[in-house]
């Protein structure tokens, strides 16, 4: 263990505590009532941080090479958990995302990103000269897309669609040429822009050219324009002649469960008058009259941020921003130093996952994309999500400190 | 080396774009808190929105010929908010002193742990207009105090207050689950309102307003408008008023219930028990002294006996002891069994109700003339197992399922049953049981059920007072099916009975003979029921008319006692009601007669 003292990765830990206690301070002002005090949000928040901190700290000292080898059986086990909830899952806001087992109910589908990131890292690291194979593709699928499919159905799009970042980035980093990814994005692309023909057409121009000029297989590229041209014709067409408009009402509020629901944009314009009121300054601890007038009905959990901008302003904010800032490009740049590929992948999951929690949520409450269930890290109030993200800030500090390990 | 550089080029990428992507955060951030703070700084001090709920109007209930029967209707409601009001000590005994309030009780609900004090709550509910002016005169002394505009709950007959049931405001634990109901929600609680709760009360509507620093309301918002409320849907239901509140007046005095069902459809017409109240009481708020006089009062009005009392069947039970005889080939109807006043059974007597008897019965007798030395021999000759079985074909010993909550299923006695409470039984209990006596129990609602499979001959349609409820979207009717239940038994046995049936009232010995010449084609089953508490229960179960039923009932009067004295007058009275032929039954002088035998 002597190695691993020394070398510590004590940007990461300082960093980490510096959240949780940032996280612990707006949980008790977005919950905080005169009469009251501590509330039983701010306390359970307490006694959550606690004990992510010490899985955290217990994670570190786990050789990365136990997490390799059960990295399918923790996916398995998490999975299972999935299923769970589609059979006994507990109704919650709406959907069912929580399952209870002895007492303790948690969300599986928080957990499960842990699954996904060891999964794809094995295999990544695994197969790091067979990348751009269907076998590859097909072992990113099962473990990416059937936990997606399982989530997306409780209903609960904005956590199934994280479990797509840390794939997209461990393949980016492992290697894999663009011009895959391209022609993935291609067929979606065709799907999204079916309705907006000008574009669709321009884009399959543009499409194939460049197809032609990447790949030499062309019967290949052949078979793609034509599923493009399909998927083109085809989705329009279910959607105007065969969907009831019940059916496209369902799937409109499926893709954005969350996009109305108290009239025009309500969560985001009481987040955005929250947050510009700041100031540069702020209002103060316990000061801000947007967060203790109870405008914002889940401010404790994926609004914490603009709880945070409103009472310690801008320059509060810019910290808390520097603080994920530098804990991801941290984590970039120990993956790629890591001499264990592994490790390395590990890495660069778990940053994918972080940034693109960071920037959807925070993203959100400043009112810059639509409002989605995404909780921010190590702030939000919440057991599942702040334990899950404790494992992943302690198998990050635990591959990180090993960087320069081989094993 | 070639994948080294991809790596760390790509790397450089990464880090790139993620710096970009804060960037863009970064930038927003500036954007809102430094450049727009102004902007943003006043939206926050006045711009801030407050929502809350409005209740949806709850739905009306109709009658089967479709007259509005509960409706809704204005009332007033005190709202007080407490910063604006003070906590004053003084002010606040003094407004309690003129309004007649608890001064503990406000104080809490103004400044207790759940008040939010900026935020108007509702003190007062259908205030009356003296309690009006009494606020209008004083206003000038009290700030922050309104009285709005509400809808409470009204029944417009004043009959039917055991199937209305009744709605009130939600407590405070059913709050704490469910905030929403803040809003001014009412809750069913028995009855009709209960069982159709979520039907009636409909989708709440939304309030948006303006408030400021402190949490006062300034107004409404251009922007966002409130959302009205969707209201709750109507029922329609199968109860005849007029029958109804001519059932409730024939048990007038007396402690009873009379249910009466449309045999075809297991719609029910009427459904009364006795002592009642008025459904009034609870339109808007009840008062607590009225309240607590019908909680104590020990004739327990509260009390649902139509649905919820539990007696033994007496007499009315013998169908079903010779229809299980029947279908297990115990007895055929020709076979004749001598009554001679009674029956020595082990060493006791078993007296029959006619004490000189009723000489050699046979199966049709033994109904019309309800014998009970036949049925003592039947009981025995049947035993417990098969009894059981055929009382849970009938409907006994479980619920109707009628909709209406807290219904007792009565109980059907099995050889478990016994056995579990260390019961010895034996001949004598047969026998008793035989005349539906001991330990069977049944409530009137059963009875009535009972009735309506006589009535068609062998089966019905589970009871039920809602007939169809409206589709607030489509603006139709929507008719929910309710299942039909086949008695499997012998065919020829329904027959045979219901004309035993008809022989009660149509033969002259038959124990309802006396009824005959009013011409309702009438068929049914006196019953007398003893009570080991006091004076035997009367019972009548019977149909009308005989080839084509349109209406099956059964009446129950307790401690009244001959069920053919009590019991059947008040059912031939609805009978004629129901068919368009009143009859005075004093005019045919058929209630003085003393009649024994039953």
């Amino acid at each position: 263990m002597k190695t691993l003292e020394h070398h510590l990765d004590w940007i990461l830990i300082l960093h980490w505590i510096f959240l949780i206690l940032v996280g612990c301070i707006a949980v008790f002002s977005a919950t905080f009532q005169e009469d009251l005090g501590w509330s039983k949000f701010a306390k359970n928040h307490v006694i959550y941080s606690t004990i992510g901190l010490l899985i955290g700290f217990l994670t570190i000292f786990i050789k990365p090479i136990q997490f390799y080898l059960f990295s399918y059986i923790i996916w398995f086990v998490f999975l299972l958990f999935l299923v769970a909830v589609e059979i006994f899952g507990i109704l919650g806001m709406g959907a069912i995302r929580w399952l209870e087992i002895g007492g303790i109910r948690f969300q599986p589908s928080e957990l499960m990103k842990i699954g996904v990131v060891l999964a794809i890292s094995r295999l990544i690291s695994d197969r790091l000269n067979t990348l751009n194979t269907w076998g590859t593709f097909l072992g990113i699928s099962l473990f990416v897309v059937i936990p997606f499919i399982l989530v997306a159905s409780q209903p609960d799009l904005a956590t199934s669609s994280i479990y797509f970042a840390p794939a997209l980035i461990v393949l980016l980093m492992a290697g894999l040429p663009l011009v895959v990814l391209f022609v993935v994005y291609f067929l979606f692309h065709s799907l999204i822009f079916s309705f907006y023909k000008m574009i669709w057409i321009l884009s399959l121009i543009l499409g194939a050219i460049l197809l032609f000029m990447k790949i030499n297989t062309k019967w290949f590229v052949g078979i793609l324009i034509l599923l493009y041209i399909a998927i083109g014709f085809i989705s329009p067409w279910i959607w105007n002649t065969k969907l009831h408009d019940y059916q496209k009402a369902r799937i409109i509020s499926f893709l954005n469960p969350e996009s109305d629901p108290l009239g025009k944009g309500y969560q985001s314009i009481q987040s955005k008058i929250a947050i510009g009121s700041g100031g540069i300054l702020g209002k103060g601890f316990l000061k801000g009259t947007q967060t203790q007038l109870d405008f914002l009905p889940i401010q404790h959990t994926d609004f914490i941020f603009s709880v945070v901008s409103e009472e310690w302003g801008f320059i509060g904010s810019t910290i808390l921003l520097m603080a994920f800032l530098t804990i991801i490009l941290r984590v970039w740049q120990r993956g790629m130093k890591s001499k264990n590929k592994f490790n390395g992948m590990l890495l660069f999951g778990i940053g994918g996952v972080w940034l693109y929690q960071v920037f959807i949520n925070i993203a959100m409450t400043l009112g810059l994309v639509p409002v989605a269930g995404i909780p921010l890290p190590f702030l939000s109030y919440g057991g599942s999500s702040m334990i899950t993200n404790c494992i992943f800030m302690g198998l990050a500090i635990n591959c990180s400190s090993r960087y320069h390990l081989y094993s | 080396m070639k994948t080294l550089d991809l790596t760390v080029n790509r790397y450089r990428i990464l880090s790139f774009l993620t710096c970009v992507f804060f960037g863009v955060l970064f930038i927003r951030l500036f954007f809102l808190q430094v450049i727009r703070y102004d902007f943003f700084y006043k939206k926050s001090l006045a711009n801030s929105i407050r929502i809350t709920e409005i209740p949806g109007l709850r739905g009306e209930i109709f009658d089967r010929y479709g007259n509005v029967i509960a409706e809704n209707t204005v009332s007033y409601s005190l709202y007080i908010t407490p910063n604006e009001f003070g906590n004053s000590e003084k002010k606040l005994k003094k407004f309690c002193e003129l309004l007649n309030l608890d001064t503990l009780l406000l104080k809490k609900v103004l400044f207790g742990k759940n008040a939010s004090k900026n935020k108007a709550v509702r003190v007062l509910r259908d205030m009356s207009f003296q309690e009006i002016s009494t606020i209008e005169e004083f206003r000038a002394d009290f700030a922050g105090i309104f009285i709005q505009q509400e809808t409470k709950r009204h029944y417009k007959i004043d009959c039917g207050a055991h199937f209305f049931g009744y709605i009130s405001e939600p407590n405070e634990v059913e709050i704490e689950k469910n905030p929403s109901l803040r809003g001014g929600t009412m809750i069913g609680r028995v009855g009709l309102e209960k069982t159709y709760d979520t039907l009636l009360r409909g989708i709440p509507g939304l309030k948006f307003r303006l408030i400021d620093v402190e949490g006062k309301e300034l107004g409404p918002i251009l922007e966002t408008p409130d959302i009205a409320p969707g209201s709750g849907r109507p029922l329609k239901i199968s109860i005849d008023p007029s029958l109804q509140s001519l059932a409730e007046s024939l048990l007038i005095g007396k402690n009873g219930a009379i249910v009466a069902i449309e045999p075809k459809t297991g719609e029910i017409l009427c459904f009364a028990s006795s002592p009642t109240y008025s459904p009034k009481l609870f339109d808007g708020a009840i008062s607590g002294k009225v309240w607590k006089a019908l909680s104590e009062d020990p004739n327990k009005p509260l009390f649902n006996r139509a649905l919820q009392a539990m007696y033994p069947p007496g007499s009315t039970f013998k169908m079903t002891v010779l229809a299980a005889a029947l279908e297990y080939g115990l007895i055929d109807t020709s076979q004749k069994i001598f009554c001679g006043g009674g029956i020595q059974i082990g060493n006791r007597f078993f007296k029959d109700a006619s004490k000189k008897g009723h000489g050699a019965v046979n199966a049709k007798l033994s109904i019309a003339a309800s014998c009970d030395v036949y049925y003592y021999v039947l009981g025995q000759r049947i035993g417990l197992k098969r009894l059981n079985s055929i009382m849970l074909k009938l409907g006994y010993g479980k619920k109707t399922n009628v909709d209406l909550d807290l219904e007792s299923s009565g109980l059907a006695p099995s050889e478990e049953w016994y056995e579990k409470r260390n019961y010895q039984w034996g001949a004598g209990t047969l026998a008793n049981l035989g005349i539906g006596q001991g330990e069977i129990l049944v409530t009137p609602i059963q009875q009535a059920v009972n009735a309506c499979i006589w009535a068609n001959g062998g089966w019905y349609i589970q009871p039920h007072l809602v007939v169809a409820y409206g589709d607030t979207l489509k603006g139709e009717w929507i008719r929910p099916q309710y299942p039909k239940i086949e008695v499997n038994l012998k065919d020829w046995i329904f027959p045979f009975i219901r004309r035993a049936m008809r022989e009660t009232v149509s033969a002259p010995y038959g124990t309802a003979a006396r009824f005959e010449k009013l011409g309702y084609d009438a068929a049914g089953k006196t019953g007398t029921a003893q009570n080991p508490h006091g004076n035997d229960h009367a019972w009548f179960i019977c149909f009308a008319p005989f080839e084509d039923p349109k209406i099956a009932l059964s009446v129950l009067v307790e401690n009244s006692g001959w069920g053919g004295v009590h019991a059947a007058p008040i059912a031939f009275e609805i009978i004629g009601r129901y068919l368009g032929k009143p009859a005075n039954l004093f005019d045919f002088g058929v209630i003085n007669d003393h009649v024994s035998g039953d």
